[in-house]
């Protein structure tokens, strides 16, 4: 395998594996209430202000994940609790608005606290090294990004599919009203969903100012925006055809940045947006779900 | 057990249960009959709390403990022990037979208890067992149905509300569901059940409430109102 090929493969990985954590919880909050929330992204700028934050108090690696877990967790659940519950049952163009709106206090709130200014984001110097594989080479950061989303989506798949939690949730996703009869507390059910997926969203902030180096308020709208193209392109509502998704985004990116002639690749977003055009084409419903049930 | 008074409850802006009233005893078998659209689906979400009445009273008593059915989280009358089979099913169709099962069993926590509850159900409805790791969604009407019924009795209920169990049902399955719930009753559990099959519901019932436009019209013993020439030219199909 040649280092140029490898090189690639790892960057759209990680890549792929950054879009994946975002587009997992984007899923989930679809799924759950049917939301499609556009303050989903921002989640990532405030893992990745907190990271920044915990840097400078010196604050040790492992706890930082473990903080960063907690505090998009915390947020996620404040957001739903406070901007999203009051409106539950109202008309889905209401809850559209009210997760833009959510958004834009986000931003504008990040904006006043810390300034439009962009700052340096850096992960200490053994993350950095490359490491060479069998003839090989690749940035550390990207290996972790890689195997520690991989661990993240392990234990998410666990919660989902193994739990009391997990179950309740899925039947709360697909029948409200009876998740209800069952005596499931759909509030907290709900709360839940929001907590993970904003969780997976904020450690995504921590690998999102790792790989780029830089990170500022208004970071979040790509990463949200890509989560939402992942999510259409695996089927929205479906964790695993979001996890897929978000990993197929970032090989795309990344081979159209490689495969291009040197102008063309400024332009990668044009080309993303067309690949998603064109699998909306062939299969409407997303590449991994059989059938679109619309709950009424 | 669960006693129903001056109960009025709107959807939007029908009026759609006018002063409801009527009673179930501890133990005790009451059918609702009455045509499409005469309330009694309503009535029993307003019972599940998923519909909140605009007046009247609904309690239900179990164990010396009083719900107010009126006021209560739908979790709450759900733990106290009424289990509201719904209308249409509306079982977990992605969730597979047993994850459905589990979902009965939500509101418990002896793990040794669930397990014996759904081996119970199993032995009611063999067919279930075979199907336990299939979606849901893959089964028949009838498995559904047991499987919804089947859902209801993992919450161990004490108070059981069904649906319209037999409704688009085969006539040989529509006997099983009547057979489970006749044992239902025999082993204690207080069922109101609604149905549009009057004939098999009243054969049943110890006591029964003929619903007309969201009001109690008539009722009975099951027997009594079997033999009653209103009830036999509007819901029996018997000619006068």
């Amino acid at each position: 395998m040649s280092q140029y090929f490898f090189q690639q493969l790892v960057n759209g990985l990680s890549l792929g594996s950054l879009y994946a954590l975002v587009a997992i919880g984007f899923s989930m909050i679809y799924g759950i209430v049917r939301l499609i929330n556009f303050a989903h992204g921002d989640l990532v700028m405030i893992g990745a202000f907190s990271t920044l934050a915990m840097i400078t108090l010196g604050v040790p690696w492992p706890l930082i994940l473990v903080f960063v877990l907690a505090i998009g967790a915390m947020a996620g659940m404040v957001i739903e609790s406070v901007a999203f519950r009051p409106i539950r049952g109202a008309p889905q163009v209401t809850g559209f608005i009210a997760t833009l709106a959510v958004s834009i206090v986000i931003q504008n709130s990040a904006l006043m606290l810390l300034t439009g200014q962009q700052r340096n984001f850096v992960f200490p110097a053994f993350m950095r090294q490359r490491i060479s594989l069998g003839g090989v080479n690749a940035a550390l950061t990207d290996l972790v990004i890689i195997g520690l989303t991989l661990v993240l989506i392990t234990c998410l798949f666990f919660i989902v599919y193994r739990t009391r939690l997990g179950t309740a949730m899925r039947a709360t996703a697909e029948n409200l009203m009876a998740a209800r009869l069952m005596g499931v507390a759909v509030n907290r059910t709900i709360l839940a969903a929001f907590a993970i997926g904003s969780a997976l969203a904020a450690v995504a902030g921590l690998f999102w100012g790792g790989k780029f180096g830089q990170i500022d308020p208004l970071l979040g709208f790509v990463p949200g925006l890509k989560a939402f193209v992942a999510c259409v392109i695996g089927g929205v509502g479906s964790i695993g055809g979001a996890m897929l998704g978000g990993y197929i985004l970032g090989l795309a990116e990344v081979l159209f940045v490689g495969l291009l002639p040197q102008e063309l690749s400024g332009y990668r977003d044009a080309f993303v947006f067309l690949l998603l055009i064109v699998i909306l084409l062939v299969k409407p419903s997303g590449l991994f779900v059989r059938h679109v049930e619309d709950r009424a | 057990m669960l006693e129903v008074s001056g109960l009025n409850v709107f959807r939007g802006a029908t009026h759609v249960l006018k002063d409801v009233a009527f009673e179930v005893a501890r133990g005790e078998l009451a059918a609702l009959i009455g045509a499409n659209g005469a309330g009694k689906s309503t009535t029993l979400l307003a019972l599940s709390g998923l519909l909140r009445p605009r007046s009247g009273q609904a309690v239900m008593r179990a164990d010396g403990q009083e719900v107010d059915l009126t006021r209560a989280s739908t979790e709450k009358i759900v733990r106290s022990g009424l289990i509201h089979c719904p209308e249409g099913r509306q079982i977990f169709q992605s969730l597979t037979v047993a994850e459905n099962l589990a979902m009965g069993g939500y509101i418990r926590t002896d793990k040794a208890e669930i397990a014996a509850a759904m081996d119970e159900v199993y032995a009611l409805f063999p067919i279930l067992k075979e199907r336990a790791s299939l979606a849901a969604g893959s089964l028949s009407g009838g498995e559904q149905m047991m499987l919804a019924i089947g859902r209801a009795l993992l919450a161990a209920p004490k108070l059981l509300l069904l649906d319209e169990p037999s409704l688009g049902l085969a006539p040989k399955v529509v006997e099983t569901i009547f057979d489970v719930i006749a044992r239902l009753k025999a082993q204690g559990v207080t069922i109101l059940l609604i149905e549009q099959n009057a004939v098999m519901a009243l054969e049943i019932a110890d006591r029964a409430y003929v619903m007309e436009n969201g009001r109690i019209v008539l009722s009975g013993t099951g027997r009594s109102l079997a033999g009653n020439d209103r009830v036999r030219q509007s819901y029996l199909g018997v000619p006068l």
